[in-house]
């Protein structure tokens, strides 16, 4: 008589993390393959044709160009990538059939959807990660030069103690690179990992990429301005209830953006604070569970 | 099952709302604090849809203000290059309202327009066709550059309290294009009292004192003092302090056994340098 055969454990952790984790890893690949990487190619012309922008600028001012180009060019690329790869993934692995054969493995489908979310979340890492290693060292570069030059010129004009050679080279030298640009790097991680949290939640309803990108990038405008819009126009309404009301509903319901935009001010050299730094961590931490969650409430028994 | 699809989108949306509802109190106890650090910059109105145009406008919503910025920036330079000295308005307009705390960028905004411009009104051949009434002369035009220069300073000063720099170049251009001196000295006694400025500032405060009518005796004291202090420090005098004190020994009548003993600084050289400052725009260093 045979022995009855034991059941196979699929949910241990450490299974559970390998699998998310080949998911991950899959997603990754085919993200890779999309070609998404040559961005970075343009990102690299981008910089050098920014370093040698001169249009009147002081030395600071020169340094800041390359920074704030270089921020903006890593802000734009991880949203629209946020965006659009995320809204692709469910949709090209049903045309290509891959759901079926996953989902068919003993493989659940919030391992899925977390798969996919980590594998959109490593190539924005891994990308942004690779965009500041490259500007940080043209930025290094460019500072180092400028500063032996202006230090050269103040030094050689005789009219400038020690003292005033040091603050106005310390002014330069702020713009240079320092750790605000890693913590500028993280809040836009963050903001695009908010962002592809969104966007998997969409494509869950979605019937197709194109109605998840123009839901998601309607979506991530109007969560830069809605609570102004609607406190500006509660003012000029006077205080309507039913604008107050409305404001209040899509305020619950869309993300606020502007929490994380804080390139913006890193690049003229304001500093970040820590507190706030973390306190935006846990933000985009909840977002992310959250819409996760609520994508596998919507995820868990739609038919295909 | 259209049905289902209905129910399961409104009770995921009320979930998103319930989150929002914890969501919402925490992030504004975050925004307000940012704004207290200033990290959020500060909202654009819709009229700036017409000056930046509206794609630049909706990009400054996606968070890539800086590089908006540099977009305008370049349109500043071009704008320059053509001697449009509205478009090079304008376009600081803009850059202003989305990098406040951009001091180079005030400092450069000012000076197209009290120096660039007001220089290129005296030149301009094409001056008669311009659209202007025709009571207004070219001097006018001049002065009303300068003052926008000046303006654009004050608004500097205003948006940055904490600059010495802009302290310093606002007293600079009050002084030299505005031609008020005791404004100059106004602005010269901020920059000394906030980091940022250059020590020379601590000079210039005596000079423009000693221009302002009526505060010839405060200057005097206040130079003197400077005068006295190198000495006792056994530190040498820049010349402009030893002339601006000999002007105003002069000028208040200070009896001669209390006048300082160094020569009259050579005519010469006092003409040479204000022709420097003249020449190269830059403030009297000797």
């Amino acid at each position: 008589m045979s022995e009855p055969l034991a059941p196979i454990k699929t949910m241990s952790p450490g299974l559970i993390v390998g699998r998310v984790w080949t998911l991950a890893a899959s997603t990754f690949t085919q993200l890779v393959r999309m070609r998404s990487f040559y961005f970075i190619l343009l990102f690299a012309l981008l910089i050098a044709a920014a370093s040698n922008l001169n249009l009147l600028f002081s030395p600071e001012q020169k340094l800041r160009v390359i920074k704030n180009t270089s921020l903006g060019a890593m802000s734009m690329f991880a949203w629209l990538f946020a965006i659009v790869a995320t809204a692709m993934l469910i949709p090209r692995d049903l045309e290509d059939r891959t759901l079926y054969t996953i989902l068919a493995k003993p493989v659940s489908r919030f391992e899925y959807l977390l798969g996919k979310l980590c594998g959109v979340l490593l190539t924005i890492a891994l990308a942004l990660g690779a965009m500041l290693i490259l500007f940080s060292v043209v930025l290094w570069f460019r500072e180092t030069g400028i500063i032996a030059e202006q230090r050269q010129v103040l030094e050689s004009s005789g009219r400038f103690s020690e003292q005033e050679v040091a603050s106005e080279l310390a002014i330069i030298a702020r713009q240079g690179v320092g750790w605000n640009l890693l913590l500028a790097t993280w809040a836009i991680f963050l903001k695009s990992a908010v962002l592809v949290a969104m966007t998997i939640l969409i494509s869950t309803f979605a019937s197709s990429s194109l109605f998840t990108i123009i839901v998601g990038a309607t979506f991530f405008l109007i969560g830069h301005f809605h609570k102004l819009a609607f406190q500006s126009l509660s003012a000029d309404m006077d205080e309507s209830t039913l604008i107050t009301v409305l404001g209040k509903i899509i305020g619950l319901v869309i993300p606020d953006f502007r929490t994380f935009n804080v390139v913006d001010m890193v690049a003229v050299g304001v500093p970040i604070a820590p507190g706030v730094m973390t306190s935006m961590s846990v933000l985009a931490l909840f977002y992310i569970v959250v819409y996760s969650l609520v994508s596998l409430f919507v995820f868990f028994d739609k038919e295909f | 099952m259209r049905f289902k699809i209905w129910r399961k989108t409104v009770l995921a949306l009320l979930l998103v709302a319930l989150f929002g509802l914890v969501r919402v109190p925490f992030e504004d106890r975050l925004q307000s604090r940012m704004e207290t650090d200033g990290l959020l910059p500060i909202p654009l109105g819709v009229g700036m849809i017409d000056q930046m145009g509206q794609s630049a406008f909706l990009a400054t919503l996606g968070g890539t203000r800086a590089l908006v910025a540099i977009y305008m920036s370049l349109l500043a330079y071009d704008s320059w290059e053509q001697q449009e000295w509205g478009g090079v308005e304008n376009s600081f307009d803009v850059i202003f309202k989305l990098q406040p705390q951009d001091i180079q960028a005030w400092i450069l905004g000012a000076w197209h327009l009290h120096t660039n411009a007001s220089i290129n009104m005296m030149e301009r051949p094409d001056w008669k066709e311009w659209k202007l009434p025709s009571e207004t002369t070219r001097e006018e035009v001049r002065d009303r550059y300068i003052d926008k220069g000046i303006d654009i300073l004050r608004n500097a000063v205003r948006n940055n309290p904490e600059s010495g720099k802009l302290y310093q170049e606002f007293a600079w251009t009050l002084w030299k294009k505005g031609m008020d001196p005791c404004a100059a000295a106004e602005a010269y006694k901020k920059a000394i009292e906030h980091p940022g400025s250059l020590a020379l500032v601590v000079r210039f405060y005596g000079y423009t004192l000693a221009e302002c009518p009526g505060r010839e005796r405060e200057a005097y004291d206040y130079l003197l003092d400077i005068y006295l202090d190198d000495k006792a420090r056994a530190l040498r005098t820049v010349p402009s302090v030893i002339i601006a004190v000999k002007d105003l020994e002069k000028k208040l009548d200070v009896p001669f056994l209390l006048r300082i003993p160094d020569l009259e600084p050579n005519e010469a050289l006092r003409r040479s340098l204000e022709q420097n400052s003249i020449d190269s725009g830059l403030p009297w260093l000797p």
